[in-house]
């Protein structure tokens, strides 16, 4: 190998050398994904543009899957997995408040019952199991 | 039919060795047996020379393989995206995150409710700073490679756990 060859390689290993070096260094940033931070726990109040929110919509769901005997968790769970706390609040005050017989869990009562009417957080804690709920309370704790 | 003139064979035929009794026959075996020497002394020629450069080339293989194994499958942070708001835990808390979501997996079963309760309420950038701070750790499989964050909850946890914790804190993981 030449001289001039020899520093050819060496310039070369230099180069590869400050390459990796850069690859490992170099400090991350992912601007990827637009504005919209999917935990749903940024400061912004976007919604997630995948899942377009409507609290109406989300309360009806809700109670479809509350409202007759055996109750629909997978449903509740998947309907309220992109709702984040601050919609969960448009949820709440969408569902106000609706007749509940915590007995039989529906909304079905004797001619001698006066139907009583319960808020979300109510309906939820009765017909969700105590692990689903405590996840629920996990996520919503200023509504459950 | 070829008819044959004598029984004996090799260094029993008479003629073999009036052969090898000659001069000519006597400066053949002699080179025959310089050349046998030669070959002998080229062989451990080079069994001296390649061998070790054999060895070289193996050892050298094998840091070379190691190199680039560790390499391609050491543990790379993940970037904060500058668009969000900034990390909603510092790096202390992150750390501790880490570490009590390392416990609740570590060992036999898994506590997915400790879990839970780490993860919750994390923004984007602050589930950043806990998955940076946890690093890469060795899996529940010894001759396994080591885990990240994410890689370690799949592992752990069954379909319904994950579902629950990506309810918890969804579209990181």
């Amino acid at each position: 190998m030449t001289e001039k060859e020899a520093k050819y390689v060496k310039i070369g290993a230099g180069v590869a050398v400050a390459f990796v070096l850069y690859k490992v260094l170099a400090p991350n940033t992912d601007n990827g994904g637009g504005d919209y931070d999917p935990t749903g726990n940024g400061s912004g109040s976007a919604s997630n543009p995948l899942y377009p929110f409507n609290a109406t919509k989300t309360a009806n769901a809700l109670k479809d899957a509350m409202k007759e005997l055996g109750t629909d968790e997978d449903a509740i769970i998947s309907e309220l997995t992109s709702v984040t706390q601050a919609q969960f609040a448009q949820v709440v005050k969408a569902f106000g408040k609706k007749s509940y017989n915590p007995t039989t869990g529906n909304q079905y009562f004797a001619f001698w019952q006066t139907p009583i009417e319960y808020p979300l957080n109510f309906w939820l804690k009765n017909e969700l199991s105590a692990a689903r709920y405590n996840i629920l309370k996990l996520k919503y704790p200023s509504y459950l | 039919m070829m008819k044959r003139t004598t029984k004996n064979k090799g260094l029993s035929n008479p003629a073999v060795l009036a052969a090898a009794s000659s001069p000519a026959g006597q400066k053949a075996i002699t080179d025959f047996t310089g050349m046998a020497k030669a070959s002998a002394e080229t062989s451990s020629k080079i069994a001296v020379e390649v061998v070790p450069f054999l060895i070289k080339i193996a050892v050298a293989g094998v840091i070379i393989y190691y190199v680039v194994n560790k390499f391609t499958k050491r543990f790379v942070k993940l970037g904060y995206n500058t668009n969000l708001a900034a990390a909603n835990i510092s790096d202390g808390q992150a750390s501790a995150k880490a570490n009590a979501i390392y416990e609740a997996m570590y060992g036999p079963g898994a506590n997915m409710e400790l879990v839970a309760s780490q993860i919750r309420g994390l923004n984007y950038n602050g589930w950043i700073k806990v998955y940076n701070a946890f690093g890469q750790k060795a899996g529940a499989n010894p001759f396994g490679d080591d885990l990240n964050l994410s890689e370690w909850l799949v592992d752990q946890f069954s379909t319904e756990d994950i579902a629950q914790l990506r309810f918890v804190l969804p579209g990181v993981f």
